[in-house]
């Protein structure tokens, strides 16, 4: 079985809420708006389960209302004859596009990105045909699938057809017996790295969110401040930016080139408690043998501190630090020293996993708290540096919510 | 006394000791309650059926290990069950607590159990299944995760086929045998459905691990509509094996474990599924229109399509030519299409009555399952979000 979906044009008008039509039409209309709010509100997380049913429903009744009114068209004066009996002109692509949308992981993407060219979705307005299939082009490209029929089909249909004519498209799924049935086939998910197939490479996510001139600024100044620090053995303030960029500026001193000597630095909270120093210049450049061979790993995907992000829940095995511990009443260093005791334990534990499957790969959700950050991070390191005598080969990615997802920081290796 | 009766003995004394004597011993019961235990802690358990005991077993995560680490591992061979089922019970257990507690699978008995060995009764399973645990490991008392993984497959159902599919997928990194074991232990999908499942469907691991959301479609879409296949088969499954009983009124009622004996297989190529019943006649449920009872050994080939209104008017047709190729050439096989309740809906009307003779011409029966897709949508929606928190 196979799944083939139909690309139905849908004229502009059955997408403008304040279009006068007939009551079929009215019906349509009514659900495409419908289906259209409830996708900018899902983002919003509020009533979710509520949301995601009547989204469903929707989806269901336009899938039928569609379906009755398209016709298959192979030309463009088909399609354009479609359009003037008020039928939606259609064409229908085989199961590639969807094997494309699967090993994009779309889950695993830059949420921000999937809503904002609506992939994986069936509903495209007008305005977003265009921009939509520009996008999927690139990715398209960026997975070698551009050659694919299906998928040049899907490309001239949008930009040809549905864009020419100001349409926006609904696509059905629908399950037909295919030619190539007779074999079971298995879809190898090709997942050869998280770069690879991420619609943005982690640099650039990182050389993004650290574009803003406040954030700059302040990677600028915390930079300069260690800079300063490792001469003048200064304290350095962990409570001055947020800890996304505290993690990010600390990785780049971390690994140093031969002949630098390692280096401890002093690191005060914004309660002016000072922590255990962090070490820098400490870890020989990473491997990339190593870190491809800890990226084919299946990724443990942790929250750092529980109930403070919920929705990380169902995507995450397990969270680092209980929350009901780590935010107790104490100084931010006693709650750092607190965190980096339970690191160092919860590493060794993770050291007799990592051994056993020949490496460790992390996924690490940052949800806040400075002191918890620099404790793991700190943890982290010194279990790295036993883990270049001992051969041991754990990488951590952080991952930075920015509001309704969460992006790659640099690998931690 | 025999080394098992010696054996037995000193598990009991174990199995008290914990129970009465421990540090640990537990503060909650079934009949007044209390806090349960954590994970790592020390847990006794009994198996029981209705009021045979059939084992007892006293188990932990162990952390600094990362597995399951067994204390007592009693099992009773009760005449009128099938031998080994006190242990055969026992090892799902270990196995889906070990899955469950988030270990790395493997299993340890302590010294306890029977010296510190890998009980008997196990590796006597193990043996009916073709496994052997590594000689070191047994006698340390250790079966590894590979082992267990292979063990839970196993103990759990699963066909060749299913397993080398799984055995890739988990290769793969996309979906863990353990996960889909337990998924089935736990009543989430059954042994049937997952097969279809697995079998069926291109991305199995989307489909049992839940993940997808509506918001995400095209996907949502493609698992929704493979749940909803497997879930039609499984109706399918569970009607035929079912016995109806009628009391002196006539109202039916069922029989506890009272089935019948049928052989079912999935042909993936077409999306059907083979049912054979050796023993008795079978009469096809839900057929459309007079049928003639089925005679034992004679193979149905039900084509499952788990179409609304819209599909079943769009392809119903050349479903029903597919099967009736076949039909037309059959050596007495009977064969039928699968549809859910939503072949009556009034979008249909107008081609109902040529479906049925089509059908008719090519010697296929509808069957019309008494769901609609709405409603299996919801048990979908349902078992995606079991799936999604199945370790709760």
């Amino acid at each position: 079985m196979q799944s083939h979906f139909l690309l139905c044009a849908v004229p502009a008008f059955m997408w403008d809420a304040d279009a006068s039509l007939n009551e079929t039409e009215t019906i349509l209309q009514g659900l495409i708006q419908d289906a259209l709010a409830i996708e900018r509100r899902i983002p919003k997380q509020v009533n979710l389960e509520n949301e995601r049913s009547r989204y469903v429903l929707c989806c269901a009744q336009i899938d039928r209302l569609t379906a009755q009114s398209a016709v298959s068209i192979s030309t463009s004066d088909e399609f354009y004859e479609a359009l003037r009996s008020g039928r939606f002109p259609a064409i229908t692509i085989d199961e590639s596009y969807l094997q494309l949308m699967v090993q994009a992981d779309l889950l695993e993407q830059d949420q921000q990105i999937v809503e904002r060219y609506h992939f994986g979705r069936s509903l495209f307005p007008p305005d977003q045909v265009i921009p939509h299939i520009e996008e999927f082009e690139k990715l398209a490209n960026h997975l070698g699938g551009q050659r694919l029929d299906s998928i040049q089909r899907r490309i001239a249909f949008f930009r040809q057809l549905a864009g020419s004519y100001g349409c926006g498209v609904i696509e059905l799924q629908e399950m037909v017996i295919g030619s190539s049935d007779t074999e079971q086939t298995i879809a190898v998910r090709t997942k050869p790295s998280a770069e690879q197939t991420a619609l943005l490479t982690s640099t650039a996510v990182i050389d993004e969110i650290v574009q803003g001139s406040r954030r700059d600024a302040m990677e600028q100044r915390l930079r300069s401040q260690i800079v300063q620090a490792q001469v003048t053995q200064q304290v350095v303030n962990a409570s001055n930016q947020p800890h996304d960029i505290t993690t990010e500026v600390l990785h780049k001193f971390v690994y140093h080139a031969s002949g630098v000597a390692e280096a401890a630095l002093r690191l005060v909270y914004a309660d002016g408690s000072e922590s255990i120093p962090f070490p820098i210049c400490s870890l020989t450049a990473p491997d990339e043998d190593r870190i491809a061979k800890a990226l084919m790993l299946p990724p443990l995907k942790i929250a750092l501190i529980s109930m403070r992000h919920l929705d990380l829940d169902r995507y995450v095995d397990m969270a680092w630090f209980r929350n009901r511990e780590a935010s107790q009443s104490r100084t931010l260093a006693e709650a750092d020293r607190f965190c980096y005791d339970i690191s160092r334990q919860k590493f060794e534990e993770l050291e007799a996993l990592a051994r056993q499957q020949d490496g460790l790969h992390i996924h690490l959700y940052h949800t806040g708290f400075e002191p918890a950050v620099i404790a793991f991070y700190r943890a982290l390191v010194e279990t790295l540096q036993h883990g270049r005598t001992t051969g041991l080969n754990i990488l951590v990615i952080p991952h930075y919510y920015r509001g309704s997802t969460y992006e790659r920081g640099h690998h931690w290796t | 006394m025999n080394d098992e009766q010696q054996w037995l003995q000193k598990g009991f004394r174990r199995l008290a000791w914990h129970v009465e004597d421990s540090p640990h011993r537990l503060g909650y019961d079934h009949a007044t309650g209390g806090k349960l235990p954590r994970n790592h802690v020390w847990r006794p358990y009994r198996f029981c059926v209705q009021d045979v005991l059939l084992g007892a077993t006293v188990v932990r995560h162990a952390r600094e290990h990362n597995c399951l680490e067994v204390d007592v591992f009693l099992t009773a061979d009760v005449p009128q069950y099938e031998a080994d089922s006190g242990a055969r019970g026992l090892a799902l257990f270990l196995l889906c607590e070990a899955f469950k507690c988030g270990g790395s699978m493997e299993l340890r008995f302590t010294e306890h159990v029977e010296g510190g060995q890998v009980p008997t009764a196990l590796q006597r399973i193990a043996a009916a299944y073709g496994m052997s645990f590594e000689h070191h490991h047994a006698t340390q008392g250790r079966i590894d995760p590979r082992n267990a993984r292979e063990l839970f497959a196993r103990l759990t159902g699963f066909s060749d086929d299913i397993y080398e599919r799984v055995d890739l997928l988990s290769s793969q990194g996309s979906l863990s045998i353990e996960r889909v074991c337990y998924a089935i232990q736990r009543g989430i999908w059954k042994l049937p459905e997952v097969e279809s499942i697995v079998l069926g469907s291109p991305y199995p691991d989307l489909v049992l691990s839940g993940e997808i959301q509506p918001e995400q479609r095209h996907l949502y879409a493609h698992v929704l509509l493979h749940a909803q296949s497997a879930l039609l088969g499984g109706l399918l499954d569970r009607k035929l094996a079912l016995r109806e009983h009628y009391d002196e009124s006539g109202a039916a009622f069922d029989l506890e474990d009272d089935e019948r004996n049928i052989i079912a297989e999935y042909e993936f190529a077409i999306g059907a599924k083979w049912y054979n019943c050796p023993d008795e006649m079978l009469l096809l449920p839900w057929s459309v229109g007079d049928v003639d009872p089925v005679e034992p050994n004679v193979n149905i080939v039900v084509l499952v399509r788990a179409r609304d209104a819209i599909g079943l008017k769009r392809h119903l047709a050349s479903d029903i030519a597919l099967i009736g190729e076949r039909a037309l050439q059959s050596l007495g096989e009977r064969y039928c299409v699968l549809v859910p309740f939503d072949f009556y809906d009034p979008l249909l009307s107008n081609e109902r009555l040529n479906l049925e003779k089509q059908a008719l011409d090519y010697h296929v029966h509808i069957l019309v399952c008494p769901e609609t897709m709405a409603s299996l949508n919801v048990e979908a929606r349902r078992r995606f979000t079991s799936s999604r928190i199945i370790r709760d």
